[in-house]
């Protein structure tokens, strides 16, 4: 009798030793907050989302969506950088993020430094959508008009170093007119004043642009990914209307504050990737003109250095101010 | 178009028992939102958005409607009872409706605010269903010159929202347009008046500077005069109903408004904020009892009132039939459907009529559902102001400050609140008005973003703005209104008192 209850007890000892290392291996163990740094309703809120909900479903846990807007992205990124580095708190980043250390003087945060990078969830291609009036129906022809009026024509972005900024001053240089940027609040306001003629063009998302394309009430001339978008595949390239080298996208990443260990970020990234190959997450993405790219962990650091050097290489070039 | 056609379709969607359900839980949610100081309809909406992830895209869209239009008429009980606008709109009710309250005429001001709400929603309605397609096209004709011409008109129209002295009224103004100053610039990307917080890169919230101008300056201000009272308001259905003569005052600022707030509403970008404040101009001008203004006009919540209603419904129309939400609810709202994949824009009309007729159509029934909702519930209201002062203060201040922190969940929007709160004190006691500093800070980015945008356009050549026909026929009348104001300073009008009207 009294082995018996040695017995049991150096089982249920047992017992507990293994669930306790089951429990430490099966990370997340507790709810996680995914951050986005934008207002409910934008891209990148959309996207995470769809993210957490599917994440959340895979993991047992749930995804808390937080929206700390505020400062571009900065009062959200600020916020997620100064978190523990437990792999709890993670946050949506888009190319945005790589854009702003190339033209903000001062961030509250080190931009390269201060995140672990996690994964790549998808990018979309934006849209060079022309007011109904222009004088031209195909790039080739439009970009000769714009040549053909020195220090008259407008085009729309939105803001000082946005991509729609940096999306508008490439194209700029490339075809060599000498078009004014003018700033709006957001893509919907520019593409209201394209849709009013008001201003020439607006480099814009796909998702934005493609319901008054499709009403005849914007021209889609180009598109700015390296291949044709599938929402839309009779819109020509950029690169195939002789801009070459020109590729521009939004893309949305996942992040975490400095220092999470390894093995968790790698079961973020994995999980993650597991998220992006299902049908379900591809027909959302889909329905946004996007497509998910899944990348390594290594690959996607490899990716956001990229990203930070060619911004600031070309806000140097083309003099958007520091 | 065939209206009754369209009318049948979206009444078939909206009185689907799902919809009604969602349409009744928005706008009961959304009241109960827009009641709570420092709520206001963006917060409530970002609240309830997460929830309509999972209904369907008209469902949702349905009770997010109701959210929004609940909490903007919601608001207004606020501003009437404890003087706390909810939203810039509702803030142009506090000018006459506080005084109302605090003449023991709150339960006339809730049961006319109604009405006007009710009326002015219907209106817009109305105006969604038939003149769609012309304010859309109306809608794309205005750039950036033609913005700029009607906001410098709303802003010298609704400078002369100003009472006793308009010197004060102008130093007002002119400090809203500084506060409205504060953040990044848009053309240039240079922060400007930031003092190094982060948190003011996009500026001060409204909500802050709304909820401590007004609300917690009102409460510090009434510690000292006020200890332990209570206002004795008359809480019988009978006591709400107004008199023939307040009646007959109120129909045509009513209709007014529901014209000006139609028009604003469809505007992008402007919205029922300019709408309220232009209403209510326009009505003091046109009254014959202008000086009764500012202590308990009827025609001064009904205006803005019906305005503010009336903008909200039409502000749908550039959301769902151009994809450009005209104010960041509505942008909100438009997430909403497109998380489930539809986008909004020109085609909606044609290839999901069930969902812009429905919602539409849904608006309508949402609105009586609000009157259903709100007439018995004004006694209950009513009752809020005879908790004593003491008790009901504290509670107040913790409800502004809930509400302001959810809004970004930052604290440091809750000290900028008690700060506004302070310098509304200091405002208060040296008799300067608040009213005409919000127009500032609402307008004054609006001119000032419109202009840069417009002279950037036309190369620097502001005689290409006065030559469009529109921006020139609105600056024309910007200018007219200027000299008469100037007329009226040095020569004022002789008051002529009616003898029905002698005090």
């Amino acid at each position: 009798m009294k082995n018996l209850t040695r017995l049991s007890s150096c089982l249920a000892s047992i017992v507990l030793l293994l669930s306790a290392s089951i429990a430490q291996a099966a990370f997340p163990d507790k709810p996680i907050t995914l951050i986005v740094p934008f207002k409910p309703g934008g891209s990148n809120d959309i996207v995470a989302r769809q993210l957490g909900k599917q994440l959340s479903a895979d993991w047992g846990q749930p995804v808390v969506i937080e929206n700390k807007p505020g400062a571009g992205s900065d009062v959200g990124s600020a916020y997620t950088a100064s978190q523990k580095a437990d792999g709890y708190t993670i946050q949506i980043a888009s190319v945005t993020f790589t854009m702003r250390p190339a033209i903000i003087a001062k961030q509250p945060f080190d931009a390269q430094n201060d995140f672990t990078r996690i994964a790549l969830v998808g990018q979309s291609p934006l849209m060079l959508g022309v007011r109904p009036g222009a004088p031209a129906d195909n790039a080739k022809d439009y970009f000769e008009y714009l040549r053909s009026k020195p220090g008259q024509l407008s085009y729309g972005a939105t803001g000082v170093g946005s991509i729609q900024h940096f999306a508008g001053e490439i194209l700029r240089k490339a075809i060599g007119s000498d078009i004014q940027a003018v700033q709006y609040k957001g893509g919907a306001p520019a593409m209201k004043d394209v849709m009013g003629d008001h201003i020439e063009f607006s480099i814009g998302s796909l998702t934005q642009m493609l319901p008054p394309y499709k009403a005849g009430q914007i021209k889609g001339l180009a598109v700015t990914s390296a291949t044709r978008s599938e929402s839309a595949p009779e819109i020509p390239t950029l690169q195939e209307v002789g801009v070459d080298g020109y590729e521009i996208v939004q893309w949305w990443g996942i992040l975490g504050p400095k220092g999470i260990p390894g093995d968790i970020v790698n079961t973020l990234n994995s999980s993650i990737n597991k998220v992006l190959k299902t049908s379900e997450f591809k027909e959302a993405l889909a329905k946004k003109g996007s497509t998910p790219r899944p990348m390594s962990v290594p690959e996607f650091s490899a990716w956001m250095d990229k990203n930070f050097s060619t911004w600031i290489r070309v806000a140097k070039e083309q003099n958007i101010k520091k | 178009m065939d209206i009754f056609a369209n009318i049948m379709i979206g009444l078939d969607t909206a009185i689907s028992p799902v919809n009604l359900l969602y349409c009744f839980i928005g706008v009961f949610l959304g009241t109960f939102f827009g009641v709570l100081p420092g709520i206001g309809s963006l917060a409530a909406i970002s609240m309830v958005l997460p929830v309509t992830f999972y209904l369907e895209p008209t469902t949702a869209l349905v009770m997010l409607g109701g959210v929004y239009y609940g909490a903007e008429y919601g608001g207004s009980t606020a501003s009437i009872l404890l003087n706390l606008p909810g939203t810039p709109s509702n803030a142009v009710t506090c000018i006459d409706g506080y005084p109302m309250a605090q003449k023991g005429k709150a339960g006339l001001a809730l049961f006319m605010t109604t009405i006007a709400s009710y009326v002015g929603g219907t209106l817009g309605i109305i105006a969604l269903f038939v003149l769609s397609p012309i304010i859309v096209a109306w809608a794309l004709v205005f750039g950036p010159a033609e913005y700029f011409a009607i906001m410098i008109l709303g802003l010298v129209a609704a400078a002369t929202v100003t009472q006793d002295s308009p010197a004060k009224g102008l130093a007002m103004v002119c400090l809203g347009l500084l506060l409205g100053c504060t953040g990044m610039d848009l053309e240039t990307g240079v922060p400007r008046f930031e003092y190094e917080f982060i948190e003011l890169y996009e500026g001060f919230s409204f909500i802050t500077i709304a909820m401590g101008l007004f609300g917690v300056s009102e409460i510090i201000f009434s510690v000292k005069t006020a200890v332990g009272r209570t206002f004795d308001q008359a809480v019988t259905f009978k006591s709400m109903l107004p008199s023939r003569d307040e009646l007959r005052r109120s129909i045509a600022p009513m209709l007014r408004g529901a014209g000006v707030g139609g028009f604003f509403g469809a505007l992008p970008g402007t919205g029922p904020s300019i709408a309220t404040f232009v209403g209510y101009a326009i009505e003091k001008r046109v009254s014959d009892r202008p000086e009764e203004f500012g202590k308990g006009a009827i025609e001064g919540i009904m205006s803005p009132e019906s305005a503010n209603n009336a903008a909200v419904q039409t502000a749908f129309i550039p959301t769902l039939t151009l994809g450009i939400p005209g104010s960041a609810s509505m942008a909100v709202m438009m997430g909403a459907l497109m998380i489930h994949g539809i986008s909004p824009g020109p085609q909606l009309m044609v290839e999901r009529p069930d969902i812009f007729w429905g919602v539409a159509m849904s608006f309508w029934i949402g609105n009586i559902f609000l009157l259903v909702l709100n007439i018995p519930l004004i006694g209950f209201w009513i009752r809020i102001l005879k908790v004593p002062y003491h008790l009901l203060y504290p509670a107040v201040i913790v409800l502004i400050c809930v509400g302001v922190y959810s809004f970004r969940t930052s604290g440091f929007d809750i000290a900028m609140v008690l700060l506004f709160g302070m310098l509304g004190f200091v405002l208060r006691s040296l008799k300067f008005e608040m009213a005409p500093l919000l127009i500032g800070f609402i307008l004054g980015p609006m001119v000032e973003e419109n202009l840069r945008r417009a002279m950037l356009i036309f190369r620097g050549d502001f005689w290409a703005m006065v030559e469009r026909p529109i921006s020139g026929t609105l600056l024309f009348l910007t200018l007219i209104l200027l000299l008469y104001t100037t007329y009226q300073i040095f020569f004022p009008k002789k008051k002529i008192v009616a003898g029905d009207s002698a005090q």
